[in-house]
C-alpha cells in the first residue's frame, strides 16, 4: 500500500528505474564480471523491479560498500540506491545519493532525475526544476533517462504554474528554438505591421524584434492585408479604397510610432519613409538627423506629410547619398528645381523618382538638372521609374524625351491626371507639337518602357479642355511612347478618347500586355475589340479592367475574355457583360492548371442569378478539390477573393444566398446590393 | 560519384555528389579535402532531417536557376516585403508545398539544417513558410499558432498594445 501510494504521488519514476536496469549489464560488463559490487547491484536492481524496495536497499548498500572496497567509482549504484531510498520515503538520503552519483558522472540524466524527484518530494519544486533544467542542458539527449527528465520538467512546470504550456508545444516557439541569425532571417521577410504584431507576442519576441536594427531597416507603412493589395491591383474599383479608408485611425501613423521605428533601426536604416499625412515632430526629425549619416536606399515623403521647407531641405541634404535608389516626394509643394538639381548630383544610382503633383518642379529644369550632371544630351541616367502625375509639364516630358536621351532607360512611366484643375494648366500643346516636328530624327523616347499609366490623360470633363486633351492623345501617339513590349497599360477615365487613337495605341502593345485597364472609354467599340483579337489565339492578360466602357457588346467582351485564360483580376462593371462572359470565367476556374481568378467585378451588368450560381459552384468545386488534394490550402491555396454583383437586376436575393453559401468556405468578399 | 555523410545520430547516409553539392558547406568540404571515400561528418543534422533535405536536393538538382544568386529587387514600387512572401509562395511547386507540410518542429530543424548546410533556396522556402504563419496575424493568432504563453505583465502588455495601436488590422 505504501509503495502504491508513493507511486501515485510521484507519478513517473518508472522510466529511470527501467533505464538503470537496462543500462546495468552493459556498464558492468566492462569491469571485471565477477566483482562483488556487480553481483550486489544485479540483485538490487532485480528487487527494485519487483518493488521489494527494502531488500533492494539492503543489496545496494552492500553494493556501494563493495564498490568502495574495490576502489571502483560506480555512479549506477548510487543512482539505484537513490531510487530505492526515494521509494521508501527517505528523500534526504536519496538526495545525497543522487549528488554522489552526479559527482562521479556529471552527465547522468538518471541522477539528475532522482535528485529532482527528491527535491520535489521535500517541497522544493523550484529547486527541482532548476536541477531538471541543468540536467537537460548537460546530459546527452540520447542517453537513457533524458526523455524522463523532459516529462519530469513538464510535471514540475504544471505544478508551479497551472497555466503552463506543455513542453512539446513550448518547443514550437521559433524564437526559442532557432538560432538568432536564422530567426532574424525569418522575421526579415515580414512587413512592418506584421513585425509590430510579433513584438507584442512575448518578452522573448519583443527583445529580439526590438533589439535587431536590421529588421526595421525598411519600414513600410502602407495599408495592411489583402484588401490593400487588391485595392492596389484594381485602382478603378473605388469601393475597396473606401473600405480602406474606414480602417481604425484611417491608416495614419502617429508620430511616436515613426520615431520609435527610426530609433530602433538607427544606422541600419535603409528606407526613410515619412508616411502619408504624418506630422513628424521636431523630436522625430532630430532622431533621424542625429544618427550618423544613414546609408539610405529610399527616401519617401508621403502625400500630405507636414514638413516645413527647411526640414525638407535638411532631410534631403542629410540623407541623399550615392546609395539612394529612390526618391518619392509626391504632391509636395515645397519641392523645387533646386532639389532636382541636388538629387541629380548626389544620387547617381537613382532608379525611381516620384515627383507627381510637385508643381514647383519644371520639366525643362528636370532635363537641365541631369544634363548638368551628365554633361551630354546623349547620356542616359539609371532612372527606371518616373512618376509625374498631375503635372502640367507632361506633354513637355514626352516631347523633350524624343530629343534628349537622359530618361530613355525608363521602364515605368506614370503620367496620370487625376486632378481636373491640372488640365487648365496644360497649355501650349500646339507650340510643343510644332517643336516636335522640328526635331531632327526624333527617337523613340522610352524604348524599354513596360509600364505606362495615362489615367485621365485622354480625357477632360469640360469641353474647354477637351481640345487640348485630344492633342495630348495625339502627342502620345506621335511621340511613340507606346510600343511593343509594354506589359501594363493603365488608362482609367479614358472618357472621350476617339476610337482611332485608342485602337492605334492598343494595337502597338496588345500582344504583350498583361494588365489592361481602360475604363469609361466611350470610344472603345466592338469593332476595336474585333480588330485587336481577331488574329490572336491567346492574350497574355492577367488583369483586365474595362469597367464603364459602355460601347462594348457582350459578344465582344466574351471574345476578349475567351482568349485570355491567364486572367486573375477582372473588372467589367457597368458594361454589357452577361452570363456568357461569366461562363467563360467559370471554365477557366475549372480548367486544370488554371492560374486562378482572384477577383471578379460585375456590378451593374446583365449577369443573372443562375450564371452567378454556376460560377460560384465552379469556384467551390476547385477549392474543395484543392483541399482534398492535401492541405496546401494552409499555405498558398487559390481562392476567389472578391465577387461583386452589386446592382445586377437579374440576380435575386435567393441566388445571392446560394452564392454566399458556396463561397463562404474560402472567405470570398461577396457584395450584391440590390439595385436602388 | 557517391558521397557518404555522417549525421548527428551516427547514421551514415550515401548520396550522389551532384545532388548534395547544392549545399555550400558540403561543396566547400569536398573542394578542400578531396578525400571523398571518408564520410563527411554533419554534427548538426539528424538522420531524418538529412534524408528529407536530400529529397529536396534530388528534386531540384536540375533547376540551375535556383542556384543562381537572386537578382536584387529593383521593383521599388512594391516597397513591402509582403509581395516578396507572396511571390515566393507563388513560385513554389507541388513538391515544395508538400515538402513544407510538416510540423513546426521539423520546419525549424529544416531551417537550422539548411542554414548549417548553406542551401539558400531551401532556407528561403522554409523561411517563407514560417514567415507566412506570422504574416498579417494578430498578436493572439501568432501566440495560438506557435503555442506561446503571454508572459507580459498587465502593465507591459498595455504599453505594447498602445505602441502597436497604429497597425492593428
Amino acid at each position: 500500500m505504501f509503495v502504491a501510494g508513493k507511486k501515485r504521488k510521484l507519478g513517473s519514476l518508472g522510466a529511470p528505474k527501467a533505464a538503470a536496469a537496462a543500462a546495468a549489464p552493459t556498464d558492468t560488463a566492462g569491469a571485471s564480471p565477477a566483482s562483488a559490487a556487480d553481483r550486489w547491484y544485479a540483485l538490487g536492481v532485480e528487487n527494485l523491479r519487483s518493488k521489494q524496495y527494502g531488500n533492494a536497499l539492503d543489496y545496494l548498500n552492500r553494493c556501494v560498500a563493495a564498490a568502495r572496497n574495490e576502489g571502483v567509482r560506480n555512479a549506477k549504484a548510487y543512482e539505484a540506491r537513490a531510487l530505492a531510498l526515494h521509494r521508501l520515503g527517505e528523500h534526504a538520503r536519496a538526495l545525497d545519493d543522487a549528488k554522489s552519483a552526479l559527482r562521479i558522472d556529471a552527465h547522468s540524466a538518471v541522477a539528475y532525475a532522482h535528485m529532482a524527484s527528491a527535491l520535489a518530494a521535500t517541497g522544493r519544486p523550484r529547486d527541482a526544476l532548476d536541477v531538471v533544467d541543468r540536467g537537460l542542458r548537460t546530459a546527452d539527449a540520447q542517453a537513457s533517462g533524458y526523455a524522463h527528465l523532459q516529462a519530469q520538467r513538464e510535471t514540475l512546470q504544471r505544478r508551479l504554474d497551472p497555466a503552463y504550456v506543455p513542453r512539446e508545444r513550448a518547443d514550437c516557439d521559433p524564437v526559442a528554438r532557432l538560432a538568432a541569425d536564422v530567426c532574424v532571417a525569418v522575421f526579415a521577410l515580414l512587413d512592418t505591421r506584421s513585425l509590430a504584431a510579433c513584438r507584442g507576442v512575448s518578452r522573448r519576441w519583443q527583445r529580439l524584434v526590438d533589439g535587431t536594427a536590421v529588421l526595421w531597416a525598411r519600414p513600410c507603412f502602407s495599408p495592411p492585408t489583402a484588401v490593400g493589395a487588391l485595392a492596389q491591383q484594381l485602382p478603378a474599383y473605388a469601393k475597396l479604397r473606401r473600405a480602406l479608408r474606414h480602417l481604425p485611425g484611417g491608416g495614419r501613423v502617429p508620430d511616436a510610432a515613426l520615431r520609435t521605428v527610426l530609433t530602433r533601426s538607427r544606422e541600419a536604416l535603409r528606407m526613410l519613409v515619412i508616411p502619408e499625412a504624418a506630422e513628424p515632430s521636431a523630436r522625430t526629425l532630430d532622431a533621424l538627423l542625429a544618427c550618423r549619416r544613414p546609408v539610405l536606399e529610399h527616401i519617401g515623403v508621403g502625400r500630405g506629410a507636414r514638413l516645413t521647407a527647411p526640414a525638407l531641405g535638411r532631410v534631403l541634404s542629410h540623407c541623399l547619398a550615392a546609395t539612394v535608389a529612390a526618391v518619392h516626394v509626391p504632391y509636395n509643394a515645397l519641392v523645387t528645381d533646386a532639389h532636382m538639381a541636388l538629387i541629380a548630383r548626389a544620387a547617381p544610382q537613382l532608379r525611381s523618382l516620384d515627383i507627381s503633383g510637385c508643381l514647383g518642379v519644371r520639366v525643362r529644369q528636370l532635363f537641365r538638372a541631369w544634363n548638368a550632371t551628365l554633361g551630354d544630351a546623349r547620356r542616359v541616367t539609371r532612372l527606371e521609374r518616373l512618376h509625374l502625375c498631375d503635372h502640367p509639364g507632361i506633354p513637355e516630358l514626352l516631347v523633350y524625351a524624343c530629343k534628349h536621351r537622359h530618361f530613355s532607360g525608363l521602364r515605368a512611366l506614370h503620367v496620370a491626371i487625376r486632378d481636373q484643375a491640372v488640365y487648365a494648366r496644360i497649355t501650349g500643346i500646339a507650340a510643343l507639337t510644332r517643336y516636335f516636328e522640328q526635331i531632327d530624327a526624333p527617337h523613340v523616347p522610352f524604348p524599354a518602357l513596360s509600364e505606362l499609366n495615362i489615367d485621365g490623360l485622354w480625357d477632360a470633363t469640360t469641353s474647354a479642355h477637351r481640345f487640348e486633351s485630344q492633342h495630348t492623345a495625339d502627342l502620345l501617339l506621335r511621340t511613340r511612347v507606346v510600343g511593343a513590349g509594354l506589359l501594363r497599360l493603365s488608362a482609367l477615365d479614358a472618357g472621350a478618347v476617339g476610337t482611332t487613337p485608342l485602337l492605334a495605341t492598343l494595337q502597338r502593345c496588345f500582344s504583350t500586355l498583361r494588365h489592361l485597364h481602360v475604363t469609361r472609354a466611350t470610344g472603345f467599340s466592338p469593332d476595336a475589340v474585333h480588330a485587336l483579337v481577331h488574329d490572336t489565339a491567346h492574350t497574355q492578360l492577367r488583369s483586365l479592367d474595362l469597367s464603364g466602357c459602355v460601347g462594348l457588346t457582350a459578344a465582344s467582351l466574351r471574345a476578349l475574355v475567351q482568349r485570355s485564360p491567364l486572367l486573375e483580376l477582372v473588372n467589367l462593371g457597368h458594361t454589357a457583360a452577361d452570363n456568357a462572359v461569366l461562363a467563360v470565367l467559370a471554365g477557366f476556374v475549372d480548367a486544370p492548371g488554371a492560374a486562378g481568378l482572384q477577383a471578379v467585378v460585375l456590378d451593374s451588368t446583365d449577369v443573372t442569378g443562375a450564371g452567378a450560381r454556376d460560377f460560384a459552384a465552379a469556384c467551390e468545386r476547385r477549392f474543395r478539390g484543392m483541399r482534398r488534394a492535401g492541405g496546401a490550402a494552409a499555405l498558398s491555396a487559390w481562392r476567389l477573393r472578391l465577387l461583386d454583383l452589386d446592382n445586377c437586376a437579374a440576380v435575386g436575393a435567393d441566388a445571392v444566398a446560394v452564392v454566399r453559401d458556396l463561397l463562404s468556405a474560402m472567405g470570398t468578399r461577396v457584395t450584391a446590393a440590390a439595385p436602388s | 560519384m557517391v558521397i557518404k555523410l555522417t549525421t548527428a545520430d551516427g547514421a551514415v547516409i550515401k548520396v550522389e555528389r551532384e545532388v548534395i553539392e547544392q549545399s555550400g558547406t558540403v561543396r566547400n568540404i569536398l573542394n578542400d579535402v578531396r578525400m571523398t571515400d571518408k564520410p563527411i561528418p554533419l554534427p548538426n543534422v539528424s538522420g531524418p532531417i538529412l534524408t528529407k533535405i536530400i529529397q529536396y536536393c534530388q528534386h531540384h538538382k536540375d533547376d540551375a536557376s535556383r542556384r543562381q544568386p537572386k537578382p536584387p529587387n529593383y521593383d521599388l514600387e512594391n516597397d513591402c516585403s509582403e509581395t516578396a512572401v507572396q511571390q515566393a509562395i507563388a513560385k513554389m511547386d507541388d513538391f515544395d508545398r508538400d515538402f513544407c507540410r510538416v510540423d513546426q518542429g521539423t520546419l525549424y530543424d529544416l531551417l537550422l539544417a539548411a542554414n548549417f548546410l548553406d542551401i539558400q533556396p531551401l532556407l528561403d522556402l522554409v523561411g517563407y513558410t514560417v514567415a507566412s504563419m506570422m504574416k498579417d496575424k494578430s498578436v493572439q493568432e501568432i501566440r495560438d499558432t506557435f503555442h506561446i504563453k503571454n508572459d507580459f505583465t498587465p502593465e507591459e502588455e498595455k504599453r505594447v498594445i498602445k505602441e502597436n495601436s497604429w497597425c492593428e488590422n
